[in-house]
């Protein structure tokens, strides 16, 4: 066996320290997510600019396990635009998923851990009154007076309690008057967190065989979201919104109203559950290679939806992938992640026609291409460096072929080459280039 | 092919190193995991040429290693390991320090009593009465049901005055030993045939797991009765009824791990892997056995380790209804049995079976502990 | 769906047959005057005749131990068994299945109220240890469950006499009742009574099976929490609470129904040594006492009545499969 010659085994000394660390540090963070009240001042933010979504700013995200902390996500910022496709693109166990539970508050604790960083969202929430309670919004008549739906005698004190018609929507679901507020999803409580998954953020999973559960129907399942998010809506309504959602996704939905998913297959497993993510109407939707365990012509067909849907709900859509087909497809912007951090973000167009970081112009490398006879495929040499112990120059130096003396140094900082393009690496730092020349 | 395999081990290494520690730890992040474990698999479509990686400088564990940092991490399983060493040292060892046998009664006759008898008596034609006491000491035969903890007798000793705490120690050998040779011969017997029936397949498999099914349906305890009755009956000597219920429990026993075996054997005849070993010609004789054994280890220890325990268990049952050890050999199960009988427990003779029964339960414990403790450190699905 | 019980059901039957022979064959191990040593002072005393004793020898082909005898014994027997006839015990003086019948109520009762409580108790912890994993409540929850599996019967059962009956006088050592109870208490009295008399056959029961089902809760729970369904269930933004006891606790129930399916008819075996212990006159007791002084019929009668409930209970478990999880679907 070719057995590494650097491999360094832990001992038991450093094993007991690393666990130690750990135990103190995540007992930190658990702390501060189980506190009961969490006042609105620590969550609640300004978006850095209106037109986006969502703002991710050096996010990272660590893992505290036992052989030392692995930063799966390690000081990662991008924007989503509202309406826009994002790619984040990236070898597999390079952060995107991690990147994607992140803002969905769904990291798996204890050892998954935001340990700094904000995710601001641009969020719709319920306006509460002095009671906390949400204000409802009536049904006015052609004066603009509230219509009066019953009169009841309270009697204890015997005044007369007018009960208005509260405005509903066509599922049935009441109205209530809602305000914009901008959350910081990392510190945002559980409470608000709930409410705000499902309904603003959906995500749709990659595996859609095991994604949904097995001893629910899949009208229970679909019904569940829109009754959660939607006070008031009868179960009429919300099979209705159901079937109306399965309509878009285009399934029959009597077929499988009263089905249980094991029933179906795969692609119509997907599209049950993109219908899942679609039914509160989400502003954001994070698709986690949504596509990668289909086949070739189902991909096709929820690419397609996908798009579709965009456009009819104007949400914005993250799309995770490690297909730079589908990326160039679907995607406005393209975030290329190698090893927890971001190396390069620009337009879909300057990413495919001007690749700059070594690793984005590798990995385009690395796709087949028609009518272009070649020996063999390109790959990039060598692996994504171990998650634990990251050195400090640049992570992708050891593979890279292009490589300098500078790259050495402290981890590359991000050069501006357009208004939307940037690039972490030294090639393109004005100095880096005199020395190279 | 050998030169793949050389590769994939060569890439388990770094397997080890990214996976354990999401794996091991609340792998929770099933997504991050998928990610690490695929991001080594990547690995091996790159070249490996160049020295020097970052990827190089791996702190890694060892499988081994790992499986034994997991179970001796779990608190309960360390646990379960001392009192059983523990146990074992005590019950081996310490019977060479005992001054007391296994059998031996102390003769001492432990404190004398005391007895005074005063009487009266008139001689003939005198007036005068005499009275007079008679002092008497006697000496038991044998120091007997002694409660109170001396440093002759730590544990005091029984209705027959022999030492409770050497006798413990000669129980243990007994019980643990038996423990021991019942799951080995268990084991045996399941590994044989299970593996003949998920080898061979049709008929064999049919009468092997009927048969399972059958010994499954068969109330043990009730069967052990009979048994009992039937050695009697037959004049069988009472020292050696247990070592003839020992092998009734080894031959009702074995159905566990022959089904074990068994979906292990059929799981790997249908593994892709086992298909390319037989496209290459591999004889799948060899095949089945160079990959079920590390492939059925974990599970077979674990379950040998729990067996140990239930094992233990039911010596001490069979003692505790006088079918097992016969007085006044001792065994856990047999002094217990002294619980069984209402006037010990009332005349508060506790000494006679609360250890036994401590120890037993300590013993089934500590199995227990290490097998769960097993199960966890071997199973990378097991969040810890 | 038929086809599949009729197919289960011969299964069962081959299996009720092999374990008939295996115990005969051992009932043949018994020597030839063993059932004249037993009956001895019966014969004195001119209460059984001896042709009544050379038929039971036949039946049980104690007295010829030829291939023809044993076949024609087995056979006699076999067919006794078809037509409910499992002979008449020793001991008991009595057709076995009219002791069978008579004594298995208690037992059950006790069975039955013991698993209940046994499962109010122990799934509600064994939901809470899983979501709270490495927490206080599942060490104490793990600590528990190992007690439960690791304590003798006899051996709690005991400590219990001893804590509870002789030294606190709270409960009575054994029994079911009170010996000299006026003979005018009240029906509701003597109910009482007895209750009084199975606080303590209960709690050892309900102490012993606890911990293997709260580990089993614990075990399924934690496997469903990490489950991908789970995951989405929380993306839609459920609460913690309905994901747990919506979306997780139908997912673990399943085990645990079926297994409590597979659990019923053995609660009419009889609990031997608890009930023994304590000296409560149900089936498990009874049949201890019989099958200590080897009452052959009872022998077998009570062997085979304790496997068809096993080979009922596992039967029932996997039908029982079939009607909760909705991905068991027959369609073979």
């Amino acid at each position: 066996m070719a057995e590494n010659k650097h491999v360094h085994r832990l001992s038991a000394k450093e094993l007991r320290a690393i666990a130690k660390e750990n135990s103190k540090t995540i007992k930190h963070y658990e702390k501060l997510k189980k506190r009961k009240y969490i006042p609105e001042s620590e969550y609640v933010t300004e978006m850095k600019d209106e037109k986006n979504v969502l703002e991710v700013e050096n996010l990272h995200t660590y893992f505290f396990t036992d052989v030392g902390v692995v930063k799966a996500v390690n000081n990662v910022s991008f924007n989503i635009p509202q309406g826009a496709t994002v790619g984040i693109v990236g070898e597999s166990g390079c952060g995107k998923s991690v990147t994607s539970l992140s803002i969905m508050g769904l990291v798996q604790g204890p050892t998954g851990q935001v340990v700094d960083g904000e995710i601001r969202f641009k969020t719709e929430v319920l306006k509460t009154d002095e009671n906390g309670k949400y204000i409802p919004v009536y049904e006015l008549d052609e004066n603009g007076e509230k219509i009066v739906e019953s009169v009841r005698v309270d009697k204890k004190t015997g005044a007369e309690i007018v009960q208005y018609k509260q405005k509903r929507d066509e599922t049935g679901a009441f109205v209530f008057e809602k305000e914009p507020k901008v959350y910081n999803l990392v510190k945002a409580p559980k409470s608000e967190m709930s409410k705000i998954r499902g309904r603003e953020v959906a995500m749709i999973f990659q595996e859609p065989m095991t994604s949904l559960n097995p001893v629910f129907t899949i009208g229970q399942q679909l019904d569940e979201v829109y009754l959660l998010h939607n006070p008031g809506v009868t179960k009429e309504g919300a099979k209705a919104r159901t079937y109306e959602m399965l309509k878009l996704v285009g399934i029959i939905p009597e077929n499988v109203y009263t089905r249980y998913p094991h029933e179906l297959s795969g692609g119509m497993r997907q599209r049950v559950v993109i219908a899942m993510a679609l039914t509160c109407n989400p502003r954001l939707i994070i698709g986690d290679e949504p596509t990668t365990a289909l086949d070739v012509t189902i991909q096709a067909q929820i690419l397609e939806l996908l798009r579709d849907i965009k456009t009819k709900i104007n949400g914005s859509i993250v799309l995770i992938t490690h297909d730079l087909g589908v990326i160039a497809e679907m995607a406005d912007y393209v975030v290329v992640m190698y090893a927890g951090k971001v190396i390069e973000t620009g337009t879909v167009m300057e990413i495919f026609k001007n690749p700059l970081h070594p690793y984005t112009i590798g990995l385009q490398k690395s796709k087949p291409v028609i009518n272009q006879s070649k020996e063999r495929l390109y790959s990039i040499p060598g692996n994504v460096p171990n998650p634990i112990e990251m050195p400090t120059h640049c992570y992708f130096k050891d593979r890279c072929d292009r490589a300098c003396d500078k790259c050495s140094g402290e981890y590359p900082g991000y050069v501006q080459v357009s208004p939307t393009h940037k690039v972490a690496c030294y090639l393109y730092n004005e100095e880096a280039k005199h020395e190279h020349e | 092919m050998e030169k793949e395999k050389e590769v994939i081990s060569e890439d388990s290494v770094s397997v080890e190193q990214c996976a354990p520690e999401t794996l091991t730890e609340e792998t929770a992040v099933a997504a991050a995991t998928a990610d690490a474990v695929a991001d080594t698999v990547n690995t091996e479509e790159s070249e490996k040429s160049e020295e020097g990686f970052l990827s190089d400088n791996i702190r890694v564990l060892s499988p081994g290693k790992l499986v034994a940092k997991r179970f001796f991490r779990s608190r309960l399983s360390m646990v379960g390991l001392i009192i059983i060493v523990t146990l074992f040292l005590i019950s081996f060892i310490g019977p060479l320090f005992s001054p007391w046998g296994e059998k031996t009664q102390d003769l001492s006759g432990g404190a004398p009593i005391h007895g005074v008898t005063g009487f009266e008596f008139k001689a003939p034609g005198d007036e005068e009465v005499i009275s007079a006491y008679i002092e008497t000491i006697s000496y038991p035969e044998m120091n007997r049901n002694q409660t109170t903890p001396t440093w002759d007798h730590w544990l005091g000793t029984d209705d027959m005055g022999m030492d409770i705490l050497t006798r413990l120690m000669y129980g243990g050998r007994i019980s643990l030993t038996l423990g021991f040779i019942v799951i080995i011969l268990e084991t045996i017997l399941g590994i044989i045939l299970g593996g003949l029936a998920g080898y061979f397949g049709k008929w064999v498999d049919a009468v092997v797991m009927r048969t399972v099914d059958i010994l499954s349906c068969i109330p043990s305890l009730p069967i052990m009765l009979i048994i009992s009755v039937i050695l009697d009956s037959n004049g069988v000597d009472g020292r050696y009824k247990i070592y003839y219920m020992m092998v009734m429990m080894t031959v009702l026993g074995w159905s566990g791990i022959a089904r074990l075996v068994r979906g292990q054997v059929l799981m790997l005849r249908e593994q892709e892997y086992m298909v390319a070993a037989d496209a290459c010609g591999i004889p799948v004789s060899q095949q089945i056995f160079k990959h079920l054994v590390p492939n059925i280890m974990p599970q077979l220890i674990v379950t040998m380790t729990l067996g140990l325990g239930s094992i233990i268990l039911t010596e001490a049952t069979l003692g505790f209804l006088g079918l097992g050890v016969e007085y006044p050999s001792a065994s856990w199960g047999t002094m217990i049995e002294a619980g069984s009988n209402p006037d010990v427990l009332r005349s508060g003779f506790w000494n006679m079976w609360i250890p036994a029964g401590i120890c037993i339960v300590l013993a089934v414990l500590a199995f227990n502990f290490i097998g769960d403790g097993l199960r966890d450190a071997f199973d990378p699905k097991m969040k810890r | 769906m038929v086809k599949y019980i009729a197919k289960r059901l011969l299964l069962c039957l081959l299996v009720l047959f092999g374990v008939s022979v295996i115990i005969y064959c051992l009932v043949l191990l018994m020597p030839t005057d063993f059932v004249d040593q037993k009956f001895a002072s019966q014969i004195a005393q001119g209460a059984m005749d001896k042709q009544a004793i050379q038929e039971m020898k036949e039946k049980y082909a104690l007295a010829d131990k030829s291939f023809a005898g044993i076949f024609n014994g087995y056979f006699n027997w076999l067919g006794g068994v078809c037509t409910g006839d499992l002979g008449r015990s020793f001991k008991y003086d009595a057709p076995v299945t009219t002791v069978i019948v008579e004594n298995m109520g208690i037992s059950f009762g006790i069975s039955f109220v013991a698993l209940v409580l046994q499962f109010a108790i122990a799934i509600p912890l064994g939901i809470k240890a899983a979501c709270n994993q490495y927490g206080k409540t599942d060490y104490i929850v793990t600590i528990l469950t190992m007690m439960g599996i690791s304590l003798p019967t006899f051996f709690l059962a005991a400590l219990l006499v001893q804590v509870f009956a002789i030294n606190l006088g709270w409960f009575p050592v054994n029994g079911l009742v009170t010996a000299n109870l006026p003979t005018d208490t009240s029906a509701f009295m003597r109910f009482l009574d007895e209750l009084w008399h199975l606080v303590l056959p209960m709690t050892t029961l309900v102490i012993l099976s606890i911990g293997g089902l709260m580990r089993h809760t614990r075990t399924n729970m934690l496997e469903v929490l990490n489950a991908d369904y789970i995951r989405t269930a929380r993306a839609k933004g459920l609460s913690e609470r309905t994901v747990v006891y919506k979306h997780a606790f139908k997912n673990t129930m399943i085990p645990i129904v079926t297994m409590t399916a597979g659990i019923i008819p053995s609660l009419f075996g009889g609990a031997m040594i608890t009930e023994t212990v304590f000296g409560i006159p149900g089936i498990g007791k009874m049949a201890y006492d019989a099958l200590k002084i080897g009452d052959v019929p009872f022998v077998m009668g009570y062997n085979m009545f304790l496997a068809i409930l096993t080979v009922l209970g596992t039967l029932l478990s996997d039908l029982m499969y079939m009607v909760v999880d909705p991905r068991v679907k027959l369609t073979k």
